[in-house]
């Protein structure tokens, strides 16, 4: 079972700076662990962020993003204690979505 | 020397990926067959969305720098002082890789690329109005690379570019 991600957003003069880190190994399909054996590509595609049911951010991840994805970005029109929604979705069909609140 | 055996068997699995027919010439097959029985369901008529949105975008299964470029639809992106893209210049750790992109233009969308990782696409990225066109994350750098910055916005593509040295690859992507 995926781990939560980690939501941190704080508004300052009308813009609210956002920053999620999932918890994700994110397998290129590249790599070969101790024994030689290829471990096979297992990683992130999509990333979303809602807040009160409006996308505000969207991405379609590849392998060449980091281990345990850090995602920074910033939006207007976000208000302190409003909720947001964070998901994401990975090459096997895994999702997870986690709550944050704007501080 | 646990990161040197991991760079060395990155590269060990690159040659013999190369030797034995790679698993993304694997993929094309199945993407066209996808497309093929997205093509037939198209002359009878049948919804195909729902079976096209599964699919990776095919940027993504690019293997090369030019060939991402031309399944993105960005070739003659224009290089623009308006698209800041930070990078250091010298990366210690291929595996995580800082970086930022922004841009005064107006844009809604926003790509990554790296030109010398097994697949150079990185990440495409959504600005709807009200967000920022700013984003900040981590990339994987097999090597020392140009990464490309490409922006799209009111119709247009214009790019930035940087050259990182990668002092330790990252198995990148």
């Amino acid at each position: 079972m995926a781990e939560p991600m980690r939501i941190r957003a704080l508004e300052k003069d009308g813009v609210v700076d956002l920053r999620v880190q999932i918890r994700h190994d994110m397998e290129s399909g590249s790599r070969r662990n101790e024994s030689g054996e290829v471990v096979p590509a297992w990683y992130i595609t999509r990333f979303a962020v809602e807040v009160d049911g409006r996308e505000v951010f969207s991405a379609r991840l590849g392998p060449g993003v980091s281990r345990n994805p850090l995602l920074h970005i910033r939006f207007r029109e976000g208000r302190k204690g409003q909720a947001l929604t964070a998901r994401w979705e990975d090459s096997r069909g895994d999702r997870r979505e986690d709550r944050g609140v704007i501080e | 020397m646990q990161f040197w055996t991991l760079s060395r068997s990155c590269e060990g699995l690159r040659s013999a990926l190369g030797a034995a027919g790679s698993p993304s010439r694997r993929i094309s097959r199945r993407q066209a067959l996808a497309l093929l029985g997205g093509l037939i369901g198209l002359a009878r008529g049948l919804p195909v969305r729902a079976a096209a949105a599964t699919q990776a975008p095919p940027a993504f299964a690019a293997e090369t720098l030019d060939s991402a470029l031309q399944r993105i639809g960005a070739t003659g992106a224009t290089p623009s002082t308006a698209v800041q893209l930070q990078l250091p210049d010298v990366a210690e750790d291929g595996s995580a890789v800082q970086m930022s992109l922004s841009t005064t233009l107006a844009a809604r969308r926003a790509l990554i690329l790296v030109r010398k990782n097994r697949i150079p696409l990185v990440a495409e990225f959504e600005f709807p109005p009200g967000t920022l066109p700013f984003i900040a994350t981590r990339i994987k750098m097999a090597e020392d690379s140009e990464v490309l910055a490409l922006v799209e916005a009111e119709g247009r593509w214009y790019s930035a570019r940087r050259e990182v040295k990668v002092t330790q690859g990252g198995c990148g992507g």
